[in-house]
């Protein structure tokens, strides 16, 4: 199953949830905005979100700035 | 929201209290900032301020120089009806005064209007009394028509109107709006203005919003002064244009500084406007709004016009009869007001040559 | 005295907004804070690199302290609005630095789409702060599109120019009915000091902070400069004296015996 996220594609190999991959990554002490297929998700829900085959995801958090 | 709301907040404001509070120092620190405010404005109208009168002079000078140059732009009105169903204590035109009512045919405006045209002046400013029924929305129009071979720049000096009726008449050529609250104060002007049309405080007072919003080119404001106390009237007087350039960016706002003359009827003039007065309220509306025009007409004498060219005028009448048909129909018998400045145009424009300003007769066309 | 400055409800006691970019190390971050004093600070929203995870700016970012998303990165009023909503997403509040800058030469913003983005985004609740050209008309446009305060840039971003666009700042102040922001060029102390004594409301400083050899220091210098100034505004200035005058050119006629 290929997924993108934050522009890279990525191969997963089993089924996933939202908040499973947030921890794969290791920012989930992070705060962070997911942006799944174009709409934004609300925290309570990323255990709800089982990822499939071609979604997009964007994880954005904050970075210094002016 | 109106200009209605402003006067509101202002209405009852403590003016004695506040004139009694300005101190030389105020003044001195006003006419050394670069915008003033409202406030600001209103303390250049006390008593303390008339001792500054050449420092506002200078001031308004300067500022009025660098925002029009030293040009004076020459216009020449035309009454051509003088009918009128209002019974304004003031006015020579009142309907209570028994006097020989005129209304020209179309022919005889274009006999005035050539007559006048030869004066070589473009701008001219159409005046009827307030009778709706007579001087019709469709009667200006077909006189503005006429009113366009001849003219440049055609305003109006007629009664209130909607925001349509001004539509109609602005497609139709008219560029500019005079129109005057004679007096902001509500009270007496409901005494002033007993009868008729112009009885409406508020259809009045919103009329040069109204045309703003029919997309007038420059509206042209005033209050008559005399009639109420005239720090009163010319305070508003500066809120309302200021009101009119913050909220309609695209007109230009101009400010008339009528003073009250002689007349038909037999009205008492309550608030005599000196010289030094009517220097102090001019100077200190050009240092309040230093892009407002500032329109002075032949109601003053000559050489005080002479002499206040330099302190912030931009606008003057020139070779004015106030009387329907009195250019080449020859009728001077009943005028609204009593002319002061009777100079011929030709007389007007070596006046102010003299001054090394020059006399604009043309200001734009619209295309 | 108490001279408050409240925006979209919020009562702030400093004037002084600071930015999060630029500096040697976000740890810096708390200490600024602490001497300048500011209680407002902006920071962009960008997506998580996973190959370098290293530090995350917000926990630099006491939890007193209002923060500002801008939405650098924005080109136009569409992009800007999918930053400020994933901004509020994110849980940091309603407050939004409406940045479009479709110019990377110069990072001059674009006031059309700034107006669009702003009265979008009003209508859903954010307080709303948009970035511009110090231009009058672009103002008044976004008053009436629901702007909480204008925020007028000094000189471009980043060039530490100091107040050059001085003249139309003044005029913003004097027509604007909000609270008026100066952002971006700000180069020195007095420069903030500067816009303080013209009437400005607040001062945002980053670059000028973040890239001076003792940020903190200099964090603590902009936190002084932008209240002496404010209260050189409030005291009000003392006339310029011009030399006396004898006679009245203008006005003699006046006096003239008749």
């Amino acid at each position: 199953m290929i997924i993108k996220i934050n522009g890279k594609q990525e191969n997963l190999t089993k089924q996933t949830t939202l908040s499973e991959l947030i921890k794969d990554k290791k920012i989930d002490s992070y705060i962070i905005v997911v942006e799944y297929n174009k709409k934004i998700i609300p925290k309570e829900e990323f255990d709800k979100i089982i990822l499939k085959d071609k979604d997009k995801l964007e994880i954005l958090t904050f970075v210094g700035g002016g | 929201m109106s200009f209605y709301d402003t006067y509101l907040k202002y209405k009852n404001f403590d003016f004695k209290n506040f004139f009694n509070s300005v101190t030389e120092n105020k003044i001195k620190y006003i006419l050394s900032k670069e915008r003033i405010n409202r406030l600001d404005f209103l303390s250049l109208l006390s008593e303390k301020a008339s001792g500054f009168l050449e420092d506002m002079a200078l001031k308004s000078h300067k500022l009025t120089i660098s925002n029009f140059g030293k040009v004076i732009l020459l216009f020449i009105p035309i009454y051509i009806s003088d009918y009128c169903s209002n019974s304004c204590l003031y006015c020579g035109f009142s309907a209570k005064n028994k006097i020989q009512r005129r209304h020209l045919n179309y022919d005889q405006i274009e006999t005035e209007a050539k007559k006048i045209a030869e004066t070589g002046i473009k701008h001219i400013l159409l005046l009827t009394g307030d009778a709706p029924k007579i001087a019709t929305v469709d009667y200006i129009k077909n006189s503005v028509k006429i009113l366009k071979k001849y003219f440049s720049g055609i305003g109006i000096e007629i009664y209130a109107l909607t925001q349509n009726e001004y539509n109609i008449l602005i497609q139709e050529g008219v560029d500019s709006l005079s129109i005057y609250q004679e007096t902001y104060n509500e009270k007496l002007y409901a005494k002033l203005h007993p009868a008729g049309h112009k009885k409406d405080y508020h259809f009045r007072l919103n009329a040069p919003e109204s045309a703003c919003m029919a997309k007038i080119r420059s509206v042209n404001i005033g209050a008559l002064l005399g009639l109420d106390e005239w720090q009163k009237d010319a305070f508003f007087t500066g809120l309302h244009a200021d009101y009119l350039q913050n909220k309609y960016m695209d007109a230009e706002v101009s400010i008339s500084l009528p003073r009250i003359r002689p007349h038909a009827g037999d009205f008492k003039i309550s608030h005599q406007i000196t010289d030094k007065t009517f220097v102090q309220i001019m100077t200190a509306i050009r240092i309040f709004m230093p892009r407002a025009g500032i329109t002075v007409s032949t109601r003053e004498a000559p050489e005080f016009r002479n002499n206040i060219i330099k302190l912030g005028v931009t606008k003057m009448s020139a070779g004015s009869s106030a009387s329907v048909g009195g250019y080449a129909l020859h009728n001077n018998d009943t005028k609204q007001f009593d002319i002061s400045d009777t100079r011929s145009v030709k007389k007007m424009e070596e006046a102010i040559t003299k001054l090394n300003y020059q006399p604009v007769f043309k200001d734009w066309q619209t295309l | 005295m108490e001279d408050i400055l409240e925006i979209g409800g919020e009562k702030l006691n400093c004037r002084l907004f600071i930015g999060t970019g630029k500096y040697p190390s976000d740890k810096l971050i708390p200490k600024i804070i602490t001497a300048s004093g500011a209680q407002v600070i902006t920071v962009a929203l960008r997506r998580v690199d996973f190959s370098a995870i290293t530090q995350n700016v917000m926990q630099f970012i006491p939890k007193n302290i209002r923060l500002l998303p801008n939405t650098s990165g924005a080109r136009n009023f569409e992009e800007a609005v999918r930053i400020a909503r994933l901004a509020k997403a994110a849980g940091c509040g309603n407050w939004i630095k409406i940045e479009v800058i479709p110019d990377n030469k110069r990072l001059l913003p674009d006031g059309h789409q700034t107006v669009k983005a702003t009265e979008i985004l009003a209508k859903e609740g954010f307080v709303v702060m948009p970035y511009i050209n110090p231009d009058l008309i672009i103002a008044k446009q976004l008053v009436s599109a629901g702007a909480a305060s204008v925020m007028p840039l000094g000189a471009p971003i980043g060039t530490n120019l100091g107040l050059k666009t001085k003249e139309m700042i003044k005029i913003l102040i004097e027509e604007i009915p909000l609270p008026i922001i100066v952002d971006a060029g700000i180069g020195k102390p007095s420069d903030a000091c500067e816009a303080m004594e013209l009437g400005a409301a607040g001062c945002l400083v980053n670059t000028a902070i973040a890239a001076s050899n003792n940020p903190v220091l200099m964090a603590e210098s902009f936190g002084k400069a932008v209240i002496a100034g404010r209260k050189a505004y409030l005291a009000g200035f003392a006339t310029k004296q011009k030399a006396a005058k004898a006679s009245s050119p203008l006005t003699g006629f006046l006096y003239e015996e008749k």
